[in-house]
């Protein structure tokens, strides 16, 4: 928004003195380089962007892709949420990861036998026992019978396509009968919650157990089973970190090329959290520090001339005369005689 | 609207009458907020003549955006995400509310390139060109957070897209996680906003007391 240099005077009647020519007399020097300002095309602009938005919000709308459940998610993929529980009893699960996160805690503690045992007395049969017996056994029990069941289950799982893409395929859960091995509990253990999945009642316990987690549980679990991964690969989302940016059906603007500028790097160690943080820090470092303070880049713009298409230089016929008025501030004048520019 | 000539501004020069001698009754009528409280008292009247072009009027645009962002953002937070999740208004006014975000962005750039250009971020006036870049910055993330916000299956995906690549990282003290809609919500709705407006107020601040920058 326009605004007056300081130390200018109001300039009455400014707007009749634009035209007149520099050889006027009297104090045109310093009335004609203010105008009045054009506030009256304000009102006009935000309403015809008011209208516009209203037209794009009404007409093409946003990205609202129906949210993903436990229940549908594992109805669609039993075999996803199989390895999903039993991952997180061997402690491999994606969510390994959040354990720390406040709030959460163990994912195999979490996601199966806590459910499970809220849920035993409805679930009847020989989960109680087969709790009991995961709870009986020492740590490394509980490790080798969780990974014996992991690769049992590779054993029933499609080979992944060719072409490289990072999806994670599901064991064929009708097949989950078939495996032989030294797994303990751990089959009734991920059976049960399977059945509590379909049923939408993990998902209501994820959400009831402690107040305040807001979907956290959920939307933790959903990340442990491969669909969410492999639907966000589908769409295109997960290419290096576009994640981010990119929408559903929605392709962004071209000004939003400002945010993979900035973040959109293959650093040599790959793509970790650490690296990002720096390499956005050193962004912002240039961008606040080097581009506007560094002499030589900081002339760039006055060297290429850059304001000539910007600014508004006088039509011809319109004299506008120097304004005796407009005054430099002490840094910027020692800057610009460093650089020889004053 | 009020009649100006009710709430005459000091100014006989820049009084309702005055400006209708000048520029005739629409234009008078039409600028007659700039003369008006709140904002009689805040503007200048007048303008360098470089000025007198709409890549200068990028910055107000965009500051224009975070108002309709904010007033569509209050009627959303106030309805709720079931609302504007399944009611046509209501997804409506979510779309509404995405491609002010959108222009937002677009006038900022805008903004930013003139600014650049005309090498307005020169002398004091870096403290300017800093606090717009930390709007710039922190409307990235206010962004990220309107995603999450949104309660869709982008947003579950994102969450936890962005909770692996980042915020399980130890100086993030594993105090918060993406995946929690209410904090997203809360974060998007009451803690950026509040920030982004002072940062805003702050760059307005600056405009008004160090004037329009000579294009260098």
């Amino acid at each position: 928004m326009s605004e007056t240099a300081p130390g200018q005077p109001a300039t009455p009647h400014a707007a009749q003195a634009v035209r007149q020519p520099a050889a006027e007399p009297g104090a045109a020097g310093l009335v004609t380089q203010h105008v009045r300002h054009a506030y009256w095309k304000y009102p006009i602009i935000a309403l015809v962007l008011a209208v516009l938005l209203g037209l794009l919000g009404a007409l093409a709308g946003s990205p609202n892709s129906p949210r993903a459940t436990i229940a549908t998610t594992s109805r669609q993929d039993p075999g996803g949420a199989a390895l999903a529980f039993t991952q997180e009893l061997a402690g491999a699960s994606a969510s390994a990861g959040n354990q720390q996160e406040f709030g959460l805690g163990p994912p195999g503690q979490v996601f199966v036998t806590g459910p499970l045992s809220s849920f035993a007395p409805l679930l009847g049969g020989n989960v109680a026992a087969a709790l009991a017996a995961w709870r009986a056994a020492p740590a490394s029990q509980q490790a080798a019978w969780a990974n014996n069941y992991l690769m049992a289950l590779d054993k029933i799982t499609p080979a992944s396509m060719e072409g490289g893409m990072e999806t994670a395929m599901s064991p064929d859960y009708a097949k989950i009968g078939t495996l032989r091995g030294d797994f303990g509990p751990v089959p009734a253990l991920v059976k049960a919650d399977v059945r509590l999945a379909q049923g939408g009642h993990l998902e209501q316990y994820l959400e009831a157990r402690d107040p305040g987690h807001t979907l956290h549980l959920s939307t933790i679990w959903l990340y442990d089973h491969p669909k969410l991964l492999n639907d966000a690969v589908a769409n295109g989302l997960t290419d290096d970190q576009w994640g981010m940016v990119k929408e559903r059906d929605y392709p962004v603007g071209p000004w939003y090329l400002i945010i993979p500028a900035i973040i959109h790097v293959k650093l040599p160690g790959g793509v970790t959290g650490t690296g990002f943080v720096l390499w956005n820090l050193l962004v912002a470092l240039i961008f606040i520090f080097v581009l506007p303070l560094v002499p030589g880049i900081r002339s760039l713009p006055r060297k290429l001339r850059l304001s000539r298409g910007i600014a508004r230089y006088p039509t011809p016929g319109e004299q506008i005369p120097p304004d005796p008025n407009a005054r430099l501030d002490p840094v910027l004048q020692k800057e610009l005689k460093e650089e020889g520019l004053a | 609207m009020a009649h100006p000539d009710t709430t005459e501004t000091t100014s006989e020069v820049h009084g309702y009458r005055a400006r209708v001698a000048e520029h005739g009754r629409f234009r008078a009528v039409m600028e007659s907020f700039a003369y008006l409280p709140p904002f009689g008292g805040m503007f200048k009247k007048t303008s360098p003549f470089y000025a007198e072009s709409y890549w200068y009027c990028m910055g107000g645009i965009t500051f224009l955006m975070f108002v309709y962002l904010t007033l569509s953002g209050v009627l959303l937070a106030w309805l709720g995400p079931f609302w504007w999740l399944t009611n046509p208004v209501g997804q409506a006014l979510k779309g509404t509310h995405y491609w002010a975000a959108q222009a937002f962005f677009f006038f900022l750039v805008l903004h930013l390139i003139r600014v650049w250009a005309t090498g307005s971020f020169r002398g004091r006036r870096w403290l300017s060109w800093l606090l717009g870049s930390a709007v710039l910055l922190l409307g990235l993330g206010e962004n990220l957070f309107g995603l999450l916000a949104r309660g869709d299956w982008e947003s579950q995906f994102v969450a936890m897209h962005s909770d692996d690549m980042l915020f399980v990282q130890p100086y993030f003290f594993h105090l918060f996680s993406p995946a929690n809609f209410g904090a997203d919500l809360a974060i998007h709705v009451a803690v950026i906003p509040v920030i982004l407006f002072a940062l805003i107020i702050g760059h307005l601040t600056l405009v008004r007391l160090q004037g329009t920058a000579r294009p260098l």
